[in-house]
């Protein structure tokens, strides 16, 4: 009796537990977004760059008698033209001894993550003569690898740079090294500034280059059509893409889908952004400041803490809940919009993918252009061919050896990336919470976020005023390792 | 009579609570645990039209493998995986053995010297590898035996130090030492097991002749079946899922676990310019097909030796 009351109660509770499994469900609802493999549109001359062995991480591009430049299907945009010498005059006067040697690029990126770059470096080879090595090493493990091998004595030249904090750039030199001059107008001159400590310039990249990320915000038009909402797009083009326009198409998507959230993001500060701070961190471009005092910042923080915990309209990392139809915004970098990578391929795919700078604040006199991510790349310690570096990034990153309508997915990304990357108040995002990352190891493990995670607005004050300690500490950290960069 | 029942009623009924209050939390554990797992299964046999519906959860509309597919395609899964039993399992292997010799040691012989290599077992297991990842990065980039080479080479006037990253021998000899990846513990099992072994076994074969190697081989290491199992298992299971010094050392042959960590946009962008067009599914679910992929192996030697492991973590005290 006692078996068989127990085997029943077994069988009982199996059952529950496979009626719980199905019963955690999201809101059903009949009508699925369509998914339907539509064949995207691909220029003819799409980078079909293939190497069996790209996770060995070192990719040796040697000549080859491949195609030529790809052809563009349109003109390059002026908006993508780089300004200062042609790329014919700073050939002319690179250094005949540098014909022969190699360069070895470092990044966390494939070269394939780069449609046409590729191409582009053959070309660059096949010009100059000079070889190009791309390394790529994972994300996670790009410092310290960086670190080692400088250490180790086997350093790469060029290298990819993080965000601009000291510690991303320990294991680099100044950008002077090369004995180059950068002071033309070809060269990105906000990024030189963003990466300068101690009178040094630690990297830079070019201007009007194709490859940088902007932060921009993306939506699905689908969504958008099947809810009768107002289309950022055309808000855009009417001037009417502002913060309040933003909330009320968050609210009006909550209300009419019944989704818990409208958008997501990756990281809160890149909201603040808007309002032209940084987060609890700023850089002057010659020490580094806490921001907790700056009226405009805890305004700032707690608009985006009403946004995140009290209306609950945007949350982070929620990139497939994009990806797969549930909620309508994703704010991210431009990298996003690129055409063949992996990035909301449904989306992509079936053309439901807009795109729309982020809003204008009602009342702000600046607009802020965020950046997350850039491509900015300085010389490694102990490079064996740092002079070859400045001639392979004038012309990698010219967007002219590329072709522009391959390389996005659609023609309103590029619309809305040349719009943003022609904005001249540049700010970046994620300072502090990058830094939690290399001090830490692990994302958000700071206390301060933490708690900045689940306050609501009303809040926010009690939260920077209870961690006010942890940030000046941090902000005093920084500031030493700015000092002990050579 | 009454009483008597009333009180065999109450017991059975406080019985009954226990048990249902039991299974209640086994079962409920049981679920938090099984579900990440089952949520792989199931949504790595979903195609990409599954995934993308929101009417679809835990039942596919049809089970698909083109996840599986386009993720053996784009991370080359079969030479990841020669590389994996090339490089992380053989290391496991040879650790195995070294640890096995080098805790014997430690157990059995009194020697000048021997507090400082317990010590130094206590640091290896203390002192996270990624704390010395960049000395150790250059020990293996020029590696030398205090200093000898590197005075040869300055004499000759050409550096002779081999460079060892890239090469198995990153692996192989740290394990051939005892001081590769979690050596210390697997020297601590052991030599905690040999500890307990009787010792009248190794003075009876010392009586017949047998000196510290065959009584070593004959006696002590055939009676250290729980503890080997242990060990052996264990270092299988973490060279297995090494990630980090597999990325650090050997980038050029990826192994499981750095292709899997690797996967997410470089190698599906290639598929789709390849013009595969089944990677265009979701990065999520090729993720999770590999994921079902790589603990496959794992599982299958876990089911193999199940009932030898439990016995072993009974009799060696370890847990976790």
């Amino acid at each position: 009796m006692k078996k068989i009351m127990q085997k029943s109660l077994m069988i009982l509770l199996a059952c529950c537990m496979m009626l719980l499994a199905v019963g955690c469900n999201t809101t059903i609802d009949t009508e699925s977004i369509s998914t339907a493999g539509i064949t995207s549109e691909t220029s003819s001359n799409v980078e079909n760059f293939i190497d069996d062995d790209f996770f060995e991480g070192e990719e040796a591009l040697g000549n080859d008698s491949d195609s030529g430049v790809s052809s563009r299907t349109s003109p390059i945009p002026a908006a993508n033209v780089v300004g200062g010498k042609s790329w014919a005059d700073v050939f002319k006067g690179m250094p005949s001894s540098l014909k022969g040697t190699t360069l070895t690029v470092y990044n966390w990126n494939a070269i394939s993550e780069y449609t046409g770059g590729a191409n582009a470096i053959k070309q660059f080879q096949k010009s100059t003569g000079i070889n190009v090595k791309w390394v790529t090493e994972n994300f996670d493990t790009y410092l310290s690898k960086l670190a080692s091998m400088v250490a180790s004595g086997s350093s790469p030249d060029l290298v990819r740079m993080r965000s601009p904090l000291p510690s991303g750039s320990m294991s680099v030199q100044p950008i002077s090294v090369t004995g180059y001059d950068y002071s033309d107008d070809a060269w990105d001159k906000w990024i030189m500034n963003s990466y300068t400590a101690n009178g040094n310039v630690y990297a830079t990249s070019l201007n009007n280059t194709l490859v940088s990320s902007p932060d921009m915000i993306m939506y699905n038009k689908a969504l958008i059509s099947k809810y009768d909402l107002d289309d950022p797009y055309q808000l855009w083009k009417k001037g009417q893409w502002t913060y309040d326009n933003f909330i009320k198409l968050c609210k009006d998507y909550k209300s009419e889908s019944g989704s818990d959230y409208a958008g997501s993001l990756y990281d809160y500060s890149q909201i603040t952004s808007w309002f032209g701070v940084t987060g609890p961190v700023a850089f002057d471009g010659k020490t580094y400041t806490s921001t907790l005092s700056n009226s405009n910042f805890i305004s700032a923080t707690q608009k985006m803490a009403d946004l995140r915990n009290k209306d609950r309209l945007i949350k982070a990392w929620d990139s497939d809940g994009f990806d797969q139809g549930k909620i309508l915004l994703w704010i991210g970098s431009a990298v996003y919009t690129r055409r063949n990578n992996s990035y909301f391929n449904s989306l992509k795919n079936a053309g439901s993918i807009g795109v729309v700078p982020c809003p204008k604040i009602e009342g702000q006199s600046n607009y802020y252009q965020l950046y997350s991510e850039v491509e900015a790349y300085g010389i490694a310690k102990g490079a064996k061919n740092p002079q070859a570096a400045p001639y392979f990034l004038r012309y990698f990153l010219d967007g002219s050896n590329y072709d522009i309508d391959a390389y996005f997915c659609n023609k309103q990304a590029v619309e809305v990336y040349n719009y943003c990357t022609q904005q001249t108040n540049k700010c970046w995002t994620s300072l502090y919470q990058e830094q939690t990352q290399f001090y830490n190891g692990a994302k958000s493990t700071d206390e301060f976020n933490t708690a900045l995670d689940s306050a609501t607005g009303a809040q926010v004050l009690n939260v920077i005023n209870s961690n006010a300690s942890v940030v000046n500490e941090r902000v005093n950290k920084y500031n030493k390792q700015l000092s002990e960069l050579k | 009579m009454t009483a008597i029942s009333g009180k065999k009623a109450k017991s059975v009924s406080i019985s009954l609570a226990v048990n249902l209050c039991r299974y209640a939390f086994l079962i409920s554990f049981s679920f938090v645990l099984l579900y990440p797992f089952i949520y792989i299964l199931i949504n790595s046999f979903k195609g990409a039209l599954d995934y993308y519906d929101p009417t679809v959860q835990w039942v596919p509309k049809s089970f698909q493998l083109e996840d599986f597919i386009v993720y053996i395609k784009v991370t080359n899964f079969w030479k990841s995986m020669l590389n994996t039993f090339v490089y992380e399992i053989a290391a496991a292997l040879i650790q195995f053995c070294s640890c096995a010799v080098a805790a014997y040691g430690i157990a059995r012989f009194n020697f000048r010297g021997k507090r400082i290599l317990m010590a130094a077992m206590i640091l290896n297991i203390l002192v996270p590898a990624m704390m010395i990842i960049t000395p150790s990065y250059v020990n293996f980039s020029h590696m030398d035996f205090l200093g000898i080479l590197k005075l040869i080479s300055r004499l000759i006037g050409h550096d002779i130090r081999p460079n060892l990253i890239d090469t198995p021998l990153v692996f192989y000899l740290p394990s051939m030492l005892g001081v590769g990846l979690k050596g210390g513990l697997f020297i601590y099992i052991f030599s905690q097991f040999y500890k307990g072994l009787p010792r009248e076994l190794e003075e009876a074969a010392s009586i017949d002749g047998a000196g510290p190697w065959k009584t070593f081989l004959k006696i002590v290491l055939p009676s250290s079946g729980s503890a080997a199992i242990t060990v052996l298992l264990f270092s299988i299971v973490w060279h297995w899922n090494d990630y980090y010094l597999a990325q650090m050392y050997n980038s050029k042959n990826t192994t499981l676990a750095v292709a899997l960590n690797n996967i997410s946009l470089n190698s599906i962008a290639n598929a789709i310019n390849s013009g595969m067009e089944a990677a265009k599914s979701s990065v999520v679910s090729i993720v999770l097909a590999g994921c079902l992929l790589f603990i496959i192996p794992l599982l299958i030697v876990y089911v193999v030796i199940q009932k030898k492991f439990i016995a072993s973590i009974a009799t060696s005290g370890i847990v976790g």
